[in-house]
């Protein structure tokens, strides 16, 4: 999975998600976690691999780890952005 | 009145020739200021033409020195610049005529060319017209409320004292909005008791602000990297470069990004539009791009009209503009040039619509970040704004950004603060148009609105320079333009509305 034409960019101490192209008409704020597994969504990815990247970089467990990462991914579903 | 209160300047001038006398009144404002300006007079060797400034009598006590507007058979029909009423004074009454004036140090012959294309500018505005277009406005519960957020925000300044605010949150929304304000205010309005309802709403716009403009910098940041690739020249311009200097990200609301632009590469800039998926419209002076869903782009050709007396000032900017790097394409202006440039075109819109408070936190931070550090050479800025008589829309809007921004309010002229609240960011349509029709009519109006003049139409369709014949056909796509097209045609629709409305106002 990945995500869709996404941009990611922090604005005024927060991250922000918006789609380039406009197919979702508005705006996701997240925390640096959730940006993190953003970024990593940005190329072909998988939730194993996603969780084994946020394990490497913070320190967590690999449960914690993939219950966010499936938070986030759950979310950005929601909003349409995750590229079938 | 310009009364010159002295009875010896027949006997100057008849001595000398000639007389330089200090400015008394107000009546020839904008261009004589009372006490600080001086004119020269001498004796008249000919007939006075238009726009000539006349010393006669005044029939109490005194000289009047007011500007001829018209010359009749026997009299002159005069009218001082800042008065609303005529005089008819005869030919023999006129004791002298003004050569030139020093003003703030620098002196102005009458017949520069630069100062007779203001006056004529401003004298399209018929006498008896002036009066209807000053709007004094009382600050209302929501403009001071207003005023409030708005310092704060722009001066990234902590809410700490309470405020009681008695007007209408509803009100105090689409003020905002209009303004074009509202987003930067919601962090401070989050937290107090505005309505739920409103709340939502305001979160909403802020939102979408910060998106519109965190899609903007992502495509332009793209579109400069193709540009550079094809080696088209640009030099980004206003809002682009201005949001920068506000506190936060998303606070400063913008419609478009402007560039001014090497025309002589213009047909590949339209191909790398066109392979981005813009459509585009050409302007008079500028090539539109837009495409869904919030990207517009406005490639300027030029930054004035030939005919606009400021574009010989702002004709060499390429000549004046730096690489951003070596052997780069994108340029800079000087911060000079780009401030005395967003005073231009903020006198522009200012001249025919108005402008709202949004241009005095633009100006406000230019300073602060230019001006009052000292990193603008401030004697070339003073210069300029004397040659391109830009000084007292200058004074106006720093005095009002400096009564705004230090909690003020009651210290400035209401006048003067009301005319940035009077409108939206860019006035209002009813503003351009009641300027507009004083200026050339009703009929004319609306006759050039729909037959747009040849050299206007040659600038948004160039093949007419060959093929002129093919001007009627240009207007009728133009009509098919408004008529087909929403935004076009709502904009048409509500000129009408007034166009309409006023005439009975006026009868």
């Amino acid at each position: 999975m990945k995500l869709k034409d996404v941009i990611i960019t922090e604005a005024n101490g927060e991250y922000v998600a918006v789609t380039a192209d406009g197919s979702f008409n508005g705006m996701i704020r997240m925390n640096k976690t959730a940006a993190f597994i953003a970024e990593a969504l940005s190329e072909e990815t998988t939730v194993e691999a996603i969780t084994a990247r946020l394990c490497e970089k913070y320190e967590v467990t690999p449960e914690i780890a993939e219950d966010n990462v499936r938070k986030v991914i759950a979310q950005f579903e929601r909003a349409g952005l995750i590229a079938k | 009145m310009n009364d010159i209160e002295t009875g010896t300047i027949p006997q100057v001038l008849a001595t000398h020739g000639f007389i330089i006398h200090k400015i008394k009144g107000t009546s020839m404002l904008p261009f004589l200021n009372e006490d600080t300006d001086l004119v020269r007079l001498v004796v008249p060797k000919e007939r006075l033409r238009r726009f000539d400034i006349a010393l006669y009598p005044s029939q109490n006590k005194g000289f009047i020195l007011h500007r001829v507007l018209e010359v009749k058979k026997n009299y002159y029909l005069i009218a001082g610049d800042n008065n609303a009423y005529y005089e008819k004074v005869p030919f023999d009454k006129v004791l002298a005529v003004a050569e030139g004036y020093y003003t703030d140090g620098t002196y102005i012959p009458c017949d520069d060319p630069a100062y007779l294309g203001k006056v004529e500018e401003y004298c399209k505005t018929p006498v008896r017209k002036r009066e209807k277009l000053k709007k004094p406005l009382r600050l209302t519960a929501e403009h001071r409320y207003l005023a409030h957020l708005f310092r704060h925000a722009v001066c990234a300044l902590p809410m700490s004292e309470p405020y009681d605010f008695a007007g209408s949150w509803e009100s105090l929304y689409r003020l905002a909005v209009h303004q074009k304000v509202a987003a930067m205010l919601y962090p401070l309005v989050k937290d107090t008791d505005c309505p739920e309802g409103i709340k939502k709403h305001w979160k909403q716009h802020a939102d979408m602000t910060l998106r519109k403009e965190i899609l903007f910098d992502a495509e332009r940041c793209a579109l400069m990297k193709l540009l550079e690739e094809h080696g088209i020249a640009t030099i980004p311009l206003k809002g682009i470069l201005i949001k920068e200097l506000y506190p936060r990200k998303g606070m400063r609301e913008f419609t478009d990004n402007d560039l001014l632009y090497d025309t002589a590469k213009r047909s590949e800039l339209l191909t790398i539009m066109q392979e981005r998926g813009y459509e585009m419209e050409s302007g008079a002076t500028h090539d539109i791009f837009q495409k869904k869903p919030v990207y517009h782009f406005e490639f300027h050709k030029v930054l004035f009209v030939k005919k606009n007396p400021l574009h010989r000032y702002f004709s060499d900017m390429w000549k004046r503009a730096t690489p951003v790097a070596e052997g780069k394409y994108e340029h800079r202006l000087s911060v000079e040039d780009f401030y005395l440039y967003t005073l231009a075109h903020a006198h522009k819109h200012y001249a025919s619509a108005g402008i709202g408070i949004r241009f005095l936190a633009d100006i406000h931070l230019m300073r602060r970040a230019w001006i009052d550090t000292g990193d603008a050479d401030i004697a070339y800025i003073e210069r300029m704004l004397n040659k391109m008589y830009l000084r007292e829309f200058h004074t106006l809007c720093v005095t009002c950004a400096d009564s705004l921004f230090s909690g003020d309010l009651d210290g400035a002229d209401p006048n003067q603060l009301g005319q940035f609240f009077s409108g939206g960011a860019f006035g209002s349509l009813e503003q351009k148009i009641t300027s507009k029709i004083a200026s050339v009519g009703r009929l004319t109006y609306l006759r050039e609105r729909i037959f747009i003049p040849y050299d206007q139409m040659v600038s948004i369709y160039p093949f007419l320079k060959k093929c002129p014949l093919l001007l009627p056909f240009c207007w009728m796509h133009k009509v098919w333009l408004v008529l087909f097209t929403k935004q076009k045609r709502d904009h048409f629709k509500a000129e009408l509305r007034l166009l309409f409305r006023r005439k009975n106002d006026d009868d």
